[in-house]
């Protein structure tokens, strides 16, 4: 257990105090519900999903790409175990964030939803957490043998913004979006639809609060990322390395790094 | 005779560019204390982290029995500094599985250090001889060492010798690279010379001391490639 918890405290400190920003301004909110906590919960809100956000693509790209925490590096535990050692902890600490910022959103006026709609925009930002975290991961593999930090992030921004943008013009035919009420971005507000493209919240407004399959398609798409995503790393990305030692006498069992 | 590692013809390039031209060597269990000498920019750290399993190799292969990873010292701070001394072993002994905390204890205790202090508030030299001490604990074939004397004192450099002698496994091959000659001639087994990206010469210490030492030997072969 002892390196979940290593790994979980290299990102305490960020997560701990964007949770201790958003919970403060949300208490503010509940408690005085006038103007200026209204505009403090929305700036919160944004501001902490974009840190979010960006703190755990420049972890996991620093990480990836840039070959970062030479001490992990260096270590001869599983492929499967360092993905999940360095996946997870950023991911939950993500979702924590990320659910308090859906209270608002849940809880705001107009909200009617049943349970299993609440869940369901819960489940919804939870895989699109998942599969941003496996979406960098990938790309940043797929960068690390180009030369230059600015063409990799370049290259990979590129990537990511057309992957994302796929997926909204899909959600935009799919769903007839042209018709109705939307935007991208979060929302602090009950408008209607939670959906993703990827970590993007595509909020539709007078979609309903039925749970459609069109707006269980963003939940899939999601999904199916984080499963090819973490298939492609396991099966491919990191067989594929030629940085194995090979043995000069037959792998004892148990033996081999 | 037990060959503990061994390179066939292992390249590594950057772009067009070759880091490491194809080299070969063979590491054996009488090999002892190697010194891997160049200049600046020649591809020690290249070779090392390369064997060490840190950057891909396009050709060639490394082989080692078991196919264990080398125990590798980096030329940078590795060691995380959000934790306390004596929790540091406990990480590795998780991160390896040929690691014994209790000798990690032992060499935390004969470097004196307070255990309960974090890494980040010991001294750099204490955290470079932490770093390596801790590293000696893993009971590894083969040890890599990259610069662990570059900008260290006389007296600190004793210390890091005799960590090294003290510690390591036994019949292990301990590879230190370095430019400094003067004053280690007596330390090493094995002599190699890195030059350019290519292994111009890997002889056995004894041999190249009677022929006019080491530091000239490096100059001859070097001014000769």
């Amino acid at each position: 257990m002892l390196e979940w918890k290593v790994e979980a405290r290299k990102h305490a400190r960020f997560f701990g105090f964007s949770l201790l920003v958003v919970c403060s301004v949300l208490a503010a909110h509940l408690a005085l519900d006038n103007t200026v906590t209204e505009v403090l919960w929305v700036f919160a809100v944004i501001l902490t999903s974009a840190a979010a956000a960006a703190y755990v693509a420049a972890h996991l790209f620093h990480h990836v790409a840039l070959d970062g925490d030479l001490l992990f590096h260096m270590s001869t535990q599983s492929a499967v175990k360092k993905f999940a050692l360095k996946t997870v902890p950023l991911f939950l600490g993500f979702c924590l964030v990320g659910c308090v910022t859906l209270f608002g959103y849940l809880n705001g006026d107009g909200s009617d939803g049943t349970a299993g709609f609440l869940l369901y925009a819960y489940g919804s930002k939870i895989a699109s957490f998942g599969a941003f975290v496996v979406t960098v991961w990938v790309l940043a593999r797929l960068v690390t043998r180009l030369r230059g930090l600015s063409t990799q992030i370049l290259v990979s921004g590129v990537l990511f913004v057309a992957f994302v943008g796929l997926q909204v013009y899909g959600h935009w035919t799919w769903h007839s979006l042209s018709g109705l009420n939307w935007s991208v971005g979060s929302s602090t507000e009950f408008l209607g639809l939670p959906m993703h493209a990827n970590v993007l919240a595509v909020v539709v407004g007078d979609g309903g609060t039925e749970i459609t399959p069109a707006m269980a398609g963003s939940f899939v798409v999601n999904t199916v990322t984080v499963v090819v995503g973490a298939a492609a790393e396991l099966l491919l990305f990191s067989r594929g390395r030629s940085r194995r030692a090979l043995a000069t006498v037959p792998v004892a069992s148990g033996s081999a790094v | 005779m037990a060959d503990l590692l061994t390179l066939n013809r292992l390249v590594v390039r950057r772009g067009r560019k070759f880091s490491l031209a194809p080299t070969s060597l063979t590491l054996t269990d009488k090999s002892g204390i190697v010194g891997l000498f160049g200049q600046n920019g020649a591809g020690k750290t290249t070779l090392l982290k390369a064997v060490a399993g840190l950057v891909d190799h396009q050709e060639g292969d490394i082989r080692t029995r078991n196919g264990r990873v080398p125990a590798f010292l980096p030329d940078r701070p590795y060691l995380y500094e959000f934790l306390r001394v004596d929790e540091t072993p406990r990480l590795l002994a998780r991160y390896y599985d040929d690691y014994s905390v209790e000798i990690a204890d032992e060499i935390i205790d004969d470097l004196g250090l307070d255990r309960s202090k974090r890494v980040a508030h010991l001294s750099k030299g204490m955290s470079e001889q932490l770093s390596l001490g801790l590293m000696l604990a893993r009971r590894a074939e083969v040890y890599l060492f990259d610069e662990p004397l570059a900008a260290v004192d006389p007296v600190t450099r004793d210390v890091v010798l005799s960590l090294i002698q003290r510690h390591r496994s036994e019949g292990s091959a301990v590879v230190i690279s370095t430019h400094l000659i003067s004053g280690l001639e007596s330390l090493f087994d094995e002599f190699a010379v890195l030059h350019e990206g290519r292994l111009l010469l890997h002889e056995p210490v004894d041999a190249l001391m009677r022929d006019g030492g080491l530091e000239e030997t490096f100059k001859k072969v070097v001014r000769g490639a």
